[in-house]
């Protein structure tokens, strides 16, 4: 989508409103918008969002040859895509941001993830997509980045001693989480004049002022990132207050992830997860000229036929079953009962016939089904 | 299917009405989201609200893309200066053009003094698939009325639909806002709001008023405005 131009009206408005100390959305000068993360029901998956803005993080692994720099460490890679532009410049800043919090901060445990020195070890993907810009990006695509690290549990795997390995799945192995020494987490700040600082800025206050400044700051004050745009500071206490100010915000930031993590875990004990549908604010229902509308009772007619259907199906269903499961009980009667009587009646040996060809077809089914099961991935 | 005025519609079916009346050699206009076809059919091609207007029909859908259409009136930004037009975003799926003798008692020496960035309230004069937009900022009879720049105040961007809603007849909301403080306000069918007020305060807050409405039915917006109110002497 093409960028509109942003007009002298706006750019006045919003300079005079930061100098009242106003801001647009009614939100105090340091103050951070809602934040929202949603676990998916995959692993490593996650959905984050900073007020409007919406960010998709999403983590894959597999398995590579490591550097040979670093023989028993695992690699990690950040992709970030935005839906208007392949490759725009915000996102080529974005991506480099991302890796010097990340990776550069070494927050991953890398040793973990290797399986044999010098050979392979395992790769993970971090791919992050932009849904929804409404300015500040870059705070929310690290928050999902990282939380979608967090989540995210990989196979495990033996090997034997001649450089073979075992990658076993999730039913017969448990998945092993990745493991994070700290949680880094950026924060945004737009200068206006150079030297008042808006946390969190919206998407018009990005474009009004250039000047920013995103630090990248984990739980423990450390600061792990530090990237300036625009207009260079002047003044070294401004930096100071801003990290400050920073790393109190983070800390609040990464307790909120934790508790959304045990949160998503004891979910998952109790299989009731409940994925992205819970991102969805269901009171903005867009009221239109049509102010209250009463539901035809044909449609509920319709629900309610809809819904007997189904449970039709389904009865159906376990009918057939029911049936196929007599059949086979019944022909090994009929077995018997042949054997015994030595076929007196044509039409029963047909019939049992059939019926033992059924049973056959489903015993096979269960001989795949128990294949599958103990398929293993083996990889030299 | 066959729909009425005042069903939700979607697109494929058929209004009757309009069929009918046409057949009765009244006239007819389709509006925004409704097609003739060869047969002389009525279909809908948009989902939404059929409405009905003396003889226009016409579908109210939830949209943010403008469509430009005659007689829209619109506020437009500058996007850059040729030698006899400006070339105005509208929020459409090209730049309008927007001649320099298209003002109030512009000449060819005596030019708009406009300049880029600036916000335009102006009027659709025509809209071609195949053209550009054309804007125009005086009226039939070369008087500019309520048209021309935008001076201060605040722009926003919202949804076609809520311009609309704040500007139909039923809804009271400007009416009470005006009780309640002194404002101006320029609505542009193409999704964009502008206000301007004595602070930035009461901008702010206006804006927040205005965007609320959109979730607000009609017979609510009283507590709307008196939330607003009750907001506003917080400040002053």
């Amino acid at each position: 989508m093409k960028e509109t131009i942003l007009s002298n009206n706006e750019r006045v408005f919003v300079e005079k409103s930061i100098e009242e100390v106003l801001r647009i959305d009614k939100r105090q000068l340091t103050e951070f918008r809602n934040l929202g993360i949603f676990f998916g029901k995959k692993y490593g998956s996650v959905l984050v969002s900073l007020g409007d803005t919406r960010v998709f993080a999403n983590v894959s692994c597999e398995v590579n040859i490591p550097k040979t720099t670093r023989p028993n460490e695992g690699t990690v890679f950040i992709n970030v895509e935005m839906s208007n532009e392949k490759m725009s410049e915000s996102c080529i800043v974005t991506t480099r941001i991302l890796e010097r919090t990340i990776r550069d901060s070494r927050c991953i445990d890398l040793e973990s993830l290797c399986i044999i020195a010098e050979e392979k070890v395992w790769n993970l993907r971090v791919d992050v997509s932009i849904l929804n810009n409404e300015g500040n990006v870059t705070d929310c695509a690290c928050i999902a980045a990282v939380s979608a690290l967090a989540h995210f549990k990989r196979p495990d795997c033996t090997t034997s001693g001649d450089g073979e390995f075992i990658i076993h799945k999730s039913s017969e192995k448990d998945l092993i989480p990745t493991v994070l020494h700290h949680y880094p987490i950026c924060m945004t700040y737009a200068l206006f004049k150079g030297k008042i600082p808006i946390a969190d800025p919206t998407l018009l206050e990005e474009r009004v002022t250039n000047a920013g400044l995103t630090l990248g700051i984990n739980s423990y004050k450390e600061i792990c990132s530090l990237h300036m745009t625009g207009v260079s500071l002047t003044s070294p206490f401004l930096i100071q207050k801003c990290s400050e100010m920073a790393a109190e915000r983070a800390k609040h930031v990464v307790e909120f992830i934790k508790s959304t993590l045990e949160q998503d875990s004891i979910d998952r004990e109790k299989s009731n997860v409940k994925g992205f549908k819970q991102s969805i604010i269901l009171t903005n229902v867009t009221s239109n000229f049509c102010d209250e509308q009463s539901i035809d009772n044909n449609a509920e007619e319709i629900s309610e036929v809809a819904s007997n259907h189904d449970e039709i199906i389904v009865v159906s269903q376990e009918q057939k079953f029911k049936k196929i499961d007599e059949n086979t009980i019944s022909t090994t009667k009929w077995k018997d009962e042949n054997e015994e009587t030595s076929s007196s009646d044509s039409e029963i040996i047909t019939l049992s016939q059939s019926n033992q060809e059924k049973s056959k077809v489903e015993s096979m089914q269960i001989d795949s089904s128990d294949d599958e099961e103990k398929e293993t991935i083996i990889l030299n | 299917m066959e729909v009425e005025v005042g069903n939700i519609v979607l697109p494929g079916n058929i209004v009757k009405e309009a069929e009918s009346l046409a057949k009765e050699n009244k006239k007819v206009v389709l509006g925004n989201g409704l097609r003739s076809d060869e047969n002389e059919k009525v279909v809908v091609s948009k989902s939404g609200i059929l409405c009905k207007r003396k003889n226009i029909f016409y579908v109210d859908s939830y949209q943010k893309r403008y469509i430009p259409a005659k007689n829209d009136t619109v506020i437009g930004i500058v996007h850059s200066k040729t030698l006899d037009f400006f070339w105005v975003d509208i929020n459409c799926s090209e730049l309008a053009s927007l001649p320099y003798l298209a003002f109030e008692g512009a000449t060819k020496k005596n030019r708009p003094d406009i300049n880029i960035g600036d916000l335009i309230y102006c009027k659709v004069m025509q809209s071609n698939p195949d053209l550009e937009p054309e804007l125009v900022c005086v009226d039939s009879t070369g008087k500019k009325g309520n048209l021309g720049e935008l001076k201060d105040g605040l722009m926003f961007s919202c949804t076609i639909n809520l311009v609309r809603k704040i500007l139909n007849e039923k809804c009271t909301l400007l009416h009470l806002l005006s009780k309640e403080c002194p404002y101006e306000i320029a609505a542009g069918i193409n999704g964009r709001i502008w206000i301007n007020s004595k602070n930035i305060n009461t901008t702010i807050l206006l804006r927040n008023t205005i965007l609320e409405a959109e979730y607000t039915p009609y017979h609510q917006m009283k507590n709307l405005v008196d939330r607003f109110a009750s907001e506003l002497t917080g400040i002053n």
